[in-house]
């Protein structure tokens, strides 16, 4: 039973003391989080900006140390970054002065793999995003699409369990913005990995995920929870649909209030 | 700006025309003022050359040359140091920067010639005395910049390299200071510059040093194509050893020269 939960938070409560004109004060961020993701799930979290989707996604990345609750994954507590776990970030977060294919190899030259050993998974990786003839590209070369397949690829070729990403396609334009989560439906159909998917567009969320978690209030929690019962592969089409019409509907009430 | 693997060039090719154009154009200026005796005064371009080429050739060049590039040489490498090592410092602890601010501020915006003679009175006639004075004009440039660059670097990469693995001193020292790099070496650029006038006006103070010893006994005599020939000599090393740093800088952090 326990074996079937890849990601379980519960209780997850953070503040952060701001210093305004020389005034420290306590400003609650998390309260109460709780929630688990099954192995091979697509979960999306949802919610207004400022409601603490970043603060939850580093915590569980080991980015950031919480003040109360736990989080597990793969049945192990986290208490810091770890191997199971690969994050895409929303600003793509590459090395501006190393390439594509140095970009995607960092975190395989973090983990100790040999150079050989991890330019050939490197290349593997970049294939897969599509980008075999940009290896050699350095970022500013790249469009933000094509940045973020580097990003993309650089958390797949370590082969994590878990793939926590933030908002990684938020700073794209709508038509790049839809193939890419087009792309990323099809990298994910190939080899199921858990995914934490963060984004504030309810649409986006719908299309890609197996469950939509619904954040807000202050501080934020999980206020709502939704299951999108589309059959994959998704399709654009399925977006006109009954079903995925009043499940959006739904949510942007609960984000009303 | 999609082709693959396409090269980057070292440097621009349309400006270096344009700044030979002017420099030609210049020199071409100075001579022709010169030898028409606009000015009376007022040597030609050649016979400063000339000048230069003389006393190289009497050997009264080589020796404070090499003092000046000597002592230019030890107190822009302290300076270095101590410039990013402070300045890495001063962005990493607020406690740091608060203790060092007023410093870096005051010598920031005071002449910094104010205190070479303290310099004078710590360190006596000595090239130490000079070294020192270099480091003061230049230290405090490389640590501002050093300082404003870390600072401000993104936290993003640093998330990044921990997430994947790094512990925090190495995500610090090959990400964040790395990604710093460009604004760092923008701050060695200045500092090279400014080190050059700490040696000349180090030397000038004193005035039995270098090339301003050089510079001052023609002073005395009035003789202008000897000074021109000193300035030439002092503006052409400014220009070498920033060139050198650039050159580096290229080499560096040609990621961050390009168009984003
Ligand atoms: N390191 C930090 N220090 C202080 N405040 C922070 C920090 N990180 C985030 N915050 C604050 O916490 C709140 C939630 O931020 P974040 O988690 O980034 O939300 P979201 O990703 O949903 O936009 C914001 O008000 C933000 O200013
Ligand atoms: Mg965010």
């Amino acid at each position: 039973m326990s074996t079937d939960v890849a990601v379980r938070v519960s209780g997850l409560a953070k503040s952060f003391v701001r210093e305004t004109r020389g005034r420290a004060s306590v400003v609650p961020v998390l309260g109460d989080v709780t929630f688990e993701i099954a192995r091979a799930e697509f979960v999306s979290i949802v919610g207004p900006s400022g409601c603490g989707k970043t603060s939850l996604l580093r915590s569980v990345a080991g980015l950031l140390d919480v003040d109360a609750g736990t989080i597990e994954v793969d049945g192990k507590a986290v208490t810091g970054p770890g191997r199971e776990r690969a994050v895409v970030f929303q600003d793509f977060a590459l090395l501006p002065w190393a390439s594509s294919l140095d970009n995607v190899a960092f975190g395989l030259k973090l983990q100790g793999v040999g150079r050989a050993e991890r330019r050939r998974r490197a290349r593997a990786a970049l294939e897969m995003v599509g980008l075999d003839g940009f290896a050699d590209a350095l970022p500013h070369e790249l469009s933000g699409g094509m940045r973020q397949r580097v990003g993309i690829a650089r958390a797949l070729s370590v082969d994590p369990d878990v793939l926590l990403m933030d908002e990684p396609f938020g700073s794209l334009d709508e038509i790049t913005r839809r193939s890419m989560q087009e792309e990323l439906l099809r990298i994910w159909e190939r080899d199921k990995k858990t995914v934490l998917f963060i984004t504030h567009s309810v649409e986006e969320a719908l299309f890609l995920s197996d469950r939509v978690l619904v954040m807000g209030g202050k501080p934020g929690r999980v206020v709502e929870t939704l299951t999108p019962e589309l059959p994959r592969p998704r399709t654009r089409s399925q977006e006109s649909s009954e079903a995925f019409t009043s499940m959006r509907d739904k949510i942007w009430e609960t984000l009303a209030c | 700006m999609l082709t693959p693997g396409s090269r980057r060039r070292l440097l621009p090719r349309g400006p270096l025309a344009l700044q030979a154009l002017g420099l030609v154009v210049g020199l071409a200026l100075w001579e022709l003022i010169g030898a028409l005796h606009l000015i009376s005064w007022f040597p030609s371009l050649h016979a400063v050359l000339g000048r230069v080429g003389e006393l190289a050739a009497q050997g009264k060049l080589q020796e404070p040359l090499v003092q000046s590039v000597t002592n230019l040489v030890v107190g822009y490498l302290v300076s270095v140091v101590a410039g990013i090592v402070i300045g890495t410092l001063m962005a990493v602890s607020k406690y740091v920067n608060f203790a060092l601010r007023v410093y870096v501020d005051a010598l920031m915006a005071a002449p910094s010639i104010m205190l070479v003679p303290v310099l004078y009175v710590l360190f006596g006639l000595s090239s130490f005395t000079l070294i020192a004075v270099i480091v003061l004009y230049a230290s405090v440039f490389i640590m501002v910049n050093t300082r404003n660059a870390v600072a401000g670097a993104s936290s993003a990469l640093h998330d990044m390299a921990r997430s994947f693995g790094a512990g925090p001193v190495a995500a610090f020292f090959w990400v964040t200071v790395r990604s710093a790099g460009p604004e760092i070496l923008s701050g060695l650029r200045l500092g090279m510059g400014r080190a050059v006038k700490g040696m000349f006006n180090g030397e000038l103070f004193i005035a039995v040093f270098g090339l301003a010893a050089l510079d001052k006994s023609y002073e005395g005599a009035f003789d202008t194509t000897g000074i021109l020939a000193v300035a030439v000599v002092v503006i052409v090393l400014a220009v070498v050893l920033s060139t050198i740093v650039e050159f580096a800088n290229r080499r560096l952090n040609g990621w961050a020269l390009s168009p984003s």
